[in-house]
């Protein structure tokens, strides 16, 4: 009998449907995997398995059956949740009861499994399997580290041996080392447990899945078989209509967003006021940043310059200090020792106190939500930033050509809101350059794009440097992005290589 | 339910309306005696008489503006000050804005009658000190409103960036946090509203402010209390003009402010 | 921060505060226009004899003298004499407190127990019909003035059906304890008055909770009901619910003065509104101290509480 049957599910939101006829079905001791980009129904498909919706969704057509069970109804979903399926929302860590010892917490999720022999010998094992140390057990989960505390949540998940395992996004956000140990103890999960992956994440799904099915836009778009890298996306030039890209075969997937590429844009001389000095003047030279939060050390002794023109990749693990050592050089953050100077005059670190050259180095978030003011419309936020520039003593951009640039024309009385993920990231790049700067740090700004907004995000910034001179600082923990630089220096243990 | 909402505003409208405008109504003295105490309904005097003969429709209606004046003079100080100080407080945290803050808060969590009482004590009969202690109790609660939303807004990104290319504090307050920071405001000044209406109904009931024969609604309640069962209607007028007024406020400003997040964590420290 | 820190910058604040109300006190009372010998001496008196009755008094020190005179007096428990009667402030407040502290601990305990119930059940279902119910009922009942409350329960049970007494009328010497009927309009009254912020301010503190992703993660995996609340809602809005009732009751405090106004129920509050109203200055000063300290001690009692409760505080190895 097959652990999860799904037919012809239809899930209805408030004024779309959110999952159109989805059927498929799992075998006991495969791991089927869920891929698509972000908003295709894959969570709420993976919820409904367990008879979950969230507030506003029903079921419209179809039906569901997990272990022989229907999950919406009260008794199925009791019979279900927590006793023969585990399941692991995004962020596992954040699933841990903050105010519980995680060993009481992985012996409460036996309570639902009562045919369990001795649960302490159960609650160790299920630690070591996900190589837990044992005296983790008694500590609370704000006492662990970011690391254990993912893996002791994958235990709580496992250890009532659940006969299916539903995962959410699991590697979301981990750097290198952690995706790696996580694929490594979904791999080694044994025959008994089915699973359900839910991930954008094509490398885990490659190495754990052995049936991978791909959503968009709610519906199934191809299945069976391992998933292959999809070929690059031709993008149409110069055209601005969102002509369906050309994608291998099997099935053709619907173009998500607006990809212009106005490759033939001149750029005027004046649009961006870079400063009459020699062109060959290093941008952007700081040495000897130490830095840090409390009494933990963060950048120990780094050193980095940026040359017109030129894109220096920063590459590290999560934690490792890149986004500290961005905000240092852009003037956000004050570390406790180093110099900087911009085009060879050294300034002083908190941006405000550069006097004209605080709009030199400008820094692009990498949460382009939150950078954003949400009830500011596009043109006035970049008309701001232009007058910031005007004031201090740069000239400002023109307002289309600052859109034309990122390949947004026509946007500008959009709201935050209104913008896709791409087009927001976008909109930032225009901001940043709105002030003329000479460097732009980009903060893992596509870290959260799919693969085309990523690769136009990209391309966009080859483009400026290449025609406006600008220096690129690019911190990210993708060697894909990182080999688009012309230098890659590694920060690990606060020191830069 | 949308029905009830809209009768509930149009309540609160005809009861806004009957108290400002009242004095100016056509009933007679409300000073007078016009008949014997707590005389019943009849003729000539709708709701009957009060404790010393006079009549109560006239001192129904001349008793609510200077309440209502109170409530909306203390709910608009009140955000006058919680909007300058909330702002600029939350765009800084220097040592003694924190400190003040926290004085600010241990002030604001006495007991507002006591504040109120204590004031009155020491002038006694002045309306306008009565207005002053209601807008005095409810500052912090706005000026801590305000400067919880401010903070929430200075900590996203966006103004970072703002501050770090050079824009100064009255830029920042006016682009990035006042637009974001609006729900927050129309709802504190919302329930500082309901409030401040008590606390004149129950400044009336306590004696402070005017003294006899000044009517108020609260202090009819007081004065007519051993009445109730001679003539019921004066002291059951004016309660149900308050009830009236207390939850047709409630539901004007639920519907217009649903209650914040900000707010949530503000109330209770 | 460390728990010794936490607690000797919260005592700090604690006493700043309570300077900072004693001058308000002070100020308010005694700096103001409005003379206490006008009180004391009544409309006739002329000119001479509020001199001499000024002297007599000490009212001719400068203020601070007289502030700094006050202050320490009381810190020595000497808060002076009512100008009205000349008993001693302080035995005023010895009978009468355990009177309002105990109507204030029987009401507040009745509103817990009511509040988490209905704050709870009413946040973990946020937004549902259940919710909307409870909130408008809630928003309603706060609206209404306190004294309101307590005139209509009064018309109610005690005039119309005479259930119990509408007035607290004790006899000389006996403490309300001792005639419990006393106390039931004043209780309800208290109650009714403070059950619906008390219950908005702990759905308020259990929203956030139940939203959170270990609760999400709780429910996804069978946690359901009574279980769910009691093992993972609960502990971790302990702190924010217990202290939502600490300011409660520090708001409890303000209206046992209206209640017992308008019960005569001899309490703190009681004489403090009579206090005011015969402008006995030197009364109003004592028991306006006196329950502003008591009101400041409650929120630090719930600041405190809401640490110790905090989970993210609790260490399994000890530093």
């Amino acid at each position: 009998m097959n652990v999860v049957e799904v037919n012809g599910l239809g899930l209805h939101g408030a004024n779309r449907a959110v999952v159109t006829d989805v059927s498929l079905a799992l075998a006991p001791g495969r791991i089927l995997g869920l891929a698509g980009p972000s908003g295709a129904g894959k969570t709420s498909l993976a919820h409904a398995v367990i008879g979950y919706l969230r507030p506003g969704l029903t079921v419209a057509t179809g039906s569901v059956r997990v272990c022989g069970f229907d999950p919406f109804t009260a008794s199925g979903s009791r019979a279900v949740r927590g006793s023969r399926v585990g399941y692991l929302g995004q962020d596992p860590a954040s699933g841990l009861n903050p105010a519980r010892r995680i060993g009481s917490q992985l012996a409460e999720a036996l309570r639902r499994r009562p045919g369990l022999s001795d649960p302490r010998a159960t609650v160790a094992e299920a630690a070591e399997s996900v190589r837990l140390p044992a005296d983790l057990l008694r500590r609370y989960p704000h006492e662990l580290s970011g690391g254990q505390a993912q893996r002791a949540a994958l235990a709580a998940a496992l250890v009532g041996r659940p006969e299916l395992l539903i995962l959410d996004e699991p590697t979301s956000g981990l750097d290198v080392t952690l995706r790696r140990q996580v694929t490594e103890l979904l791999c080694g999960l044994g025959a008994g447990t089915s699973v359900l992956l839910v991930s954008h994440d094509t490398e885990v799904l490659r190495h754990v899945a052995h049936d991978v099915l791909r959503m968009a836009a709610g519906r199934l778009v191809a299945s069976a078989g391992p998933v292959a890298v999809p070929a690059p996306v031709t993008v149409p030039a110069p055209a601005v209509v969102p002509a369906p890209a050309a994608v291998s075969a099997p099935a053709t997937v619907p173009a998500p967003a607006v990809v212009p590429a106005p490759m033939t844009v001149s750029v005027p001389a004046a649009a961006c006021g870079s400063s009459p000095a020699s062109r060959s003047d290093t941008l952007l030279r700081a040495a000897g940043i130490v830095a840090g939060y409390g009494r933990a050390t963060v950048l120990d002794g780094v050193d980095l310059h940026v040359d017109p023109g030129q894109c220096v990749a920063v590459v590290g693990d999560s934690g490792s200090g890149k986004s500290t050592l961005g905000r240092c050089l852009a003037g956000l953050q004050a570390p406790w020792r180093g110099q900087i100077a911009v085009r060879g005059r050294a300034v002083p670190w908190p941006a405000g106190r550069r006097g004209a050259d605080r709009v030199a180095v400008c820094y692009v978030p990498q949460d382009s939500r939150s950078a954003l003011n949400p009830r500011e419309p596009v043109a006035v936020a970049l008309t701001r930033a232009g007058r910031a520039a005007s004031r201090a003593g740069r000239q400002a951009a023109d307002l289309a050509t600052l859109l034309d640039l990122v390949g947004l024309p026509g946007l500008k009385d959009r709201y935050p809101g209104q913008l896709s993920g791409g087009e927001r990231e976008r909109v930032n790049l225009a901001r940043a350059l709105a002030t003329c700067g000479d460097v732009l740090i980009c903060d893992e700004v596509t870290a959260s794009l799919d693969e085309q907004s990523e690769r136009s995000v990209l391309d966009t910034l080859d483009r400026l440097r290449h025609e406006l001179g600008l220096g690129i600082v690019l911190i990210t923990h993708s060697p894909v992005v990182a080999a688009r630089a012309d230098a890659t220096h590694h920060l690990a243990e606060g020191r830069l290589t | 339910m949308k029905s009830l909402r809209v009768g509930l505003i149009v309540l609160l409208t005809a009861v806004v309306v009957f108290g400002l405008l009242g004095p100016w109504l056509p009933v007679g003295s409300a000073t007078a005696p016009a008949g014997r105490p707590f005389a019943p309904p009849g003729p000539g005097h709708p709701f009957g008489t009060d404790f010393l003969g006079r009549d109560m429709l006239a001192r129904l209606a001349d008793g609510g503006r200077m309440m209502l004046l109170q409530a909306i003079g203390a709910t608009v100080a009140g955000s006058v000050v919680g909007i300058s100080v909330g702002t600029l407080t939350g765009l800084s945290t220097t040592p003694v804005t924190r400190v003040m803050l926290r004085v600010v808060d241990g002030l604001s969590a006495l007991p507002p009658l006591l504040v109120l009482l204590v004031l009155a004590t020491g002038t006694p009969g002045n309306e306008v000190v009565v207005a002053v202690a209601i807008a005095a109790v409810s500052i912090p609660f706005s000026v801590r409103a305000v400067h919880a939303a401010t903070r929430d807004v200075v900590r996203q990104p966006y103004v970072a960036i703002a501050r770090a290319r050079g824009d100064g504090p009255l830029r920042i307050v006016r682009y990035d946090v006042l637009p974001n920071i609006l729900e927050v405001v129309g709802a504190e000044a919302g329930i500082r509203f309901i409030a401040a209406a008590q606390f004149a109904a129950t400044a009336g009931f306590l004696g402070l402010g005017a003294s006899a024969p000044a009517a108020n609604w609260g202090r009819l309640v007081r004065e007519n209390l051993p009445g109730l069962d001679l003539n019921p209607a004066a002291l059951l007028v004016p309660a149900a003009l308050l009830v009236a007024l207390a939850v047709a406020v409630t539901a004007f400003v639920d519907r217009f402010a649903a209650g914040p997040a900000t707010l949530a964590r503000v109330v209770p420290r | 921060m460390s728990w010794l820190r936490f607690v000797a910058g919260r005592l700090a604040v604690g006493a700043l505060t309570l300077v900072t109300l004693s001058l308000s006190v002070f100020w308010a009372t005694e700096g103001l226009p409005g003379d206490v010998v006008g009180v004391l001496s009544g409309t006739d008196a002329t000119a001479a004899e509020r001199v001499r009755l000024r002297e007599s008094l000490g009212l001719d020190r400068p203020a601070a003298q007289r502030y700094l005179d006050w202050v320490s007096g009381a810190a020595r428990g000497d808060l002076g004499e009512s100008l009205v009667t000349g008993r001693s402030v302080g035995d005023v407040l010895a009978e009468r407190v355990t009177n309002s502290l105990g109507l204030v601990a029987i009401a507040i305990t009745v509103i817990a127990v009511i509040a988490v119930t209905v704050g709870t059940l009413s946040g973990m279902r946020a937004g549902t019909r259940l919710d909307r119910f409870v909130s408008t009922g809630v928003g309603g009942l706060i609206a209404l003035p306190d004294f309101l409350v307590a005139a209509l329960l009064l018309t109610v049970f005690a005039s119309v059906l005479r259930l119990v007494p509408g007035v607290s009328l004790v006899p000389v010497g006996d403490t309300p304890w001792q005639h419990p009927q006393v106390l039931v309009l004043p209780v309800v009254s208290l109650v009714i008055g403070g059950l619906g912020a008390a219950t908005r301010l702990l759905r308020a503190s259990i929203i956030p909770v139940a939203a959170g992703p270990y609760v999400e993660q709780a429910r996804l995996n069978g946690a359901r009901g009574i279980g769910l609340a009691l093992r993972h809602v609960l502990p971790n809005a302990a702190g924010p619910a217990v202290q939502a009732l600490a300011v409660m009751t520090a708001g409890l405090v303000g209206g046992s003065i209206v209640v017992e106004t308008l019960f005569t129920f001899p309490g703190v509050g009681h004489e403090l509104s009579q206090a005011v109203a015969s402008r006995d200055v030197t009364m109003v000063q004592g028991l306006a101290l006196a329950l502003g300290a008591v009101t400041l001690v409650v929120l630090l009692a719930g600041d405190l509480a809401a640490r110790a409760l905090d989970p993210t505080t609790r260490r399994s190895v000890p530093r």
